[in-house]
């Protein structure tokens, strides 16, 4: 017998994964959370107090908020009430046997992603991306639908790459950046680099460790 | 009454590059953040008043040099910022922390300098004022005293707000096609707000910026450079962060801190919470880099997607700095020869002066 699944986040993507979920397993019985933030973006979660957690999997669907911050907390606070998350890949994908895929991650209609790549936990990748061999995406990492990338290429932990983005091969984006501006990208992105389209030049965060320990005056 | 800058200054390449040199080259100059430059080695590099600068911490100095090697002018620095000794990468020179040169690889077999010749290879160094955690250099040999550009008071204001900096700062430069002093003049005009900004600042603002104007100056009293720089505050309903019980802000909440810093920087802070640093920085008459830094008040208690919340905040501050933009290059593109000068009323006194003082500044004899 099938387990049910509770698919948790915001009202678009919790609609798209509901979708795609009954297109690959047409049996499951499913419930949909769609959940209000407040404006401290706290989510309420008290519905979910009366599930039992062996009795059913779960799938947080939520977007790019603060650099996948939001779906990488609200994931682990399902995941510490014991759920299990298993990623969700939808019908029409590619993924070569010998890829892997982390916890809770999505894998948008045909996707194709070749050999001995790794799929972090809590990943999102849209669909028709196209994913080159021994290339490693990070937990939290969020892809367009679309976006090309090579092959042996590290996507840091969550980074967003932006429709009309092609990393090519042996590319590293840095952890936290953001490359949402059209184009090849063939140079290392440090991280916390935002490259976007409304700005005319690369938006850098400088950072001084030392700093802090100066006292106020 | 009648602007005292015609449209010729806005747009004319001579009237620009005698600016490069009477105010650019003689005033202090807002350079770039303390907070950045804690670590040994750590260096920013920007141009002014025409001149590439190094500015780096030589163990706990910060200090201002020419960004150019004494041998083939190569950049001794190259990124906007970073943390490495004072080298050459062209031919391998290096540099002591006063700027003569320390040791040069192949001298005897390649060179055959005499040590007199040695000694005498070395680096402009120019004047550095560290207010707080703001740094400003002055590329005059004979810099003006600091006193005679920001009052005592405004001093003590810029060190003590910029205590409050984070050392996590974002930054980006906008390119825009207006020249700088119009950009000055903007953020001293509060009633461009609720036209050029209905939806993105006036909202913020609690009660309507218009109250009435100051009576206009008797007009034979001498406008002082250190009037032109100062703090004002302002009303203002501060939405309420949820990260900011995990830092330790500056002033009163709900007030919004505008510091008008002559000639080319305007520094606001909202509710004391968020600092930004709005730069600009002249390229041509008609092009002007806006440079942005911003920051939080500094951390209590480590916040995770402090890298999220200042990318959030940059995305909306640009928001509101494009409505600006494509006014003032709509202004510039449109500014010709012998077109008529602006037509000031009361409450634009402030730009009278500042027109006042440049002028000043601009027919100073050397
Ligand atoms: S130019 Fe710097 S060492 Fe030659
Ligand atoms: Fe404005």
């Amino acid at each position: 017998m099938a387990a049910t699944k509770l698919i948790i986040g915001s009202a678009p993507q919790v609609d798209l994964a509901i979708a795609s979920w009954q297109e690959i397993e047409p049996d499951l019985e499913i419930i949909g959370i769609r959940l209000q933030q407040d404006n401290a973006y706290r989510f309420d979660l008290s519905e979910l107090d009366a599930i039992d957690a062996k009795r059913c999997t779960a799938f947080v669907a939520f977007d790019d908020q603060f650099l996948n911050f939001r779906r990488y907390e609200l994931m682990a606070e399902i995941k510490s009430r014991g759920f299990k998350m298993p990623p969700l890949i939808c019908q029409g994908t590619l993924v070569a046997k010998t890829t892997k895929v982390g916890e809770n991650s999505f894998i948008g209609s045909g996707a194709i992603i070749d050999h001995h790549c790794q799929i972090g936990y809590n990943v999102v990748i849209g669909a028709g991306t196209n994913i080159g061999s021994n290339t490693v995406i990070a937990h939290s990492a969020w892809i367009a639908p679309g976006v090309v990338i090579g092959a042996q290429v590290k996507v840091s932990a969550n980074a967003t790459l932006g429709h009309g983005v092609i990393v090519t091969d042996h590319i590293e984006i840095g952890k936290l950046s953001v490359v949402d501006k059209p184009g090849k990208f063939s140079q290392h992105i440090p991280a916390k680099t935002f490259i976007y389209a409304a700005f005319d030049e690369d938006i850098v965060i400088v950072e001084n460790r030392n700093a802090n320990t100066h006292s106020l005056s | 009454m009648l602007s005292k800058l015609s449209q010729k200054h806005y747009i004319d390449p001579d009237i620009f590059a005698k600016e490069q040199k009477q105010i650019f080259s003689k005033l202090w100059i807002f350079a770039g953040l303390r907070t950045l430059l804690s670590e040994p080695d750590a260096f920013l590099t920007r141009t002014i008043g025409g001149i590439p600068i190094l500015i780096q911490n030589f163990a706990g100095e910060i200090k201002a040099f020419e960004n150019q090697c004494a041998h083939r002018q190569a950049p001794l620095q190259l990124e906007a910022y970073g943390q490495r000794k004072l080298a050459c990468r062209y031919h391998g020179w290096s540099y002591t922390d006063d700027g003569h040169v320390k040791s040069i690889p192949h001298q005897e077999a390649l060179y055959h300098f005499t040590a007199d010749e040695k000694e005498k290879l070395c680096l402009r160094q120019f004047a550095i004022e560290i207010i707080g955690n703001l740094i400003f250099i002055n590329i005059d040999a004979d810099p003006l005293p600091i006193e005679e550009q920001f009052t005592d008071e405004f001093r003590q204001q810029l060190t003590t707000i910029s205590g409050y900096f984070s050392s996590q700062v974002i930054h980006t430069s906008v390119p825009s096609q207006f020249n700088w002093k119009l950009n000055f003049e903007n953020v001293l005009d509060y009633n461009h707000i609720p036209f050029v900004h209905p939806q993105t600042f006036k909202p913020l603002i609690n009660k309507a910026a218009i109250s009435s104007a100051p009576a206009r100056k008797a007009l034979p009293e001498k406008t002082l450079l250190s009037s032109l720089s100062y703090a004002s505050t302002m009303e203002m309903q501060v939405k309420k962060w949820p990260w900011q019980a995990s830092v330790e802000g500056f002033g009163e909440p709900d007030t919004f801190h505008t510091h008008f810093i002559y000639p080319n920087v305007n520094f606001i802070s909202v509710g004391g919470l968020i600092f930004l640093i709005q730069q600009f920085d002249p390229i041509s008459a008609s092009l002007t880099d806006v440079r942005l830094s911003l920051m939080t008040a500094r951390e209590t208690n480590k916040i995770r997607a402090l890298s999220a919340i200042l990318w959030g905040y940059l995305k909306s501050e640009k928001r509101v700095l494009d409505e600006d933009r494509a006014l003032l290059e709509g202004l510039q593109s449109n500014l010709y020869d012998n077109g008529k000068p602006s037509y000031h009323g009361a409450y634009e006194v402030q730009l009278q002066n500042v027109a006042e003082v440049y002028l000043d500044l601009m027919e100073t004899q050397p």
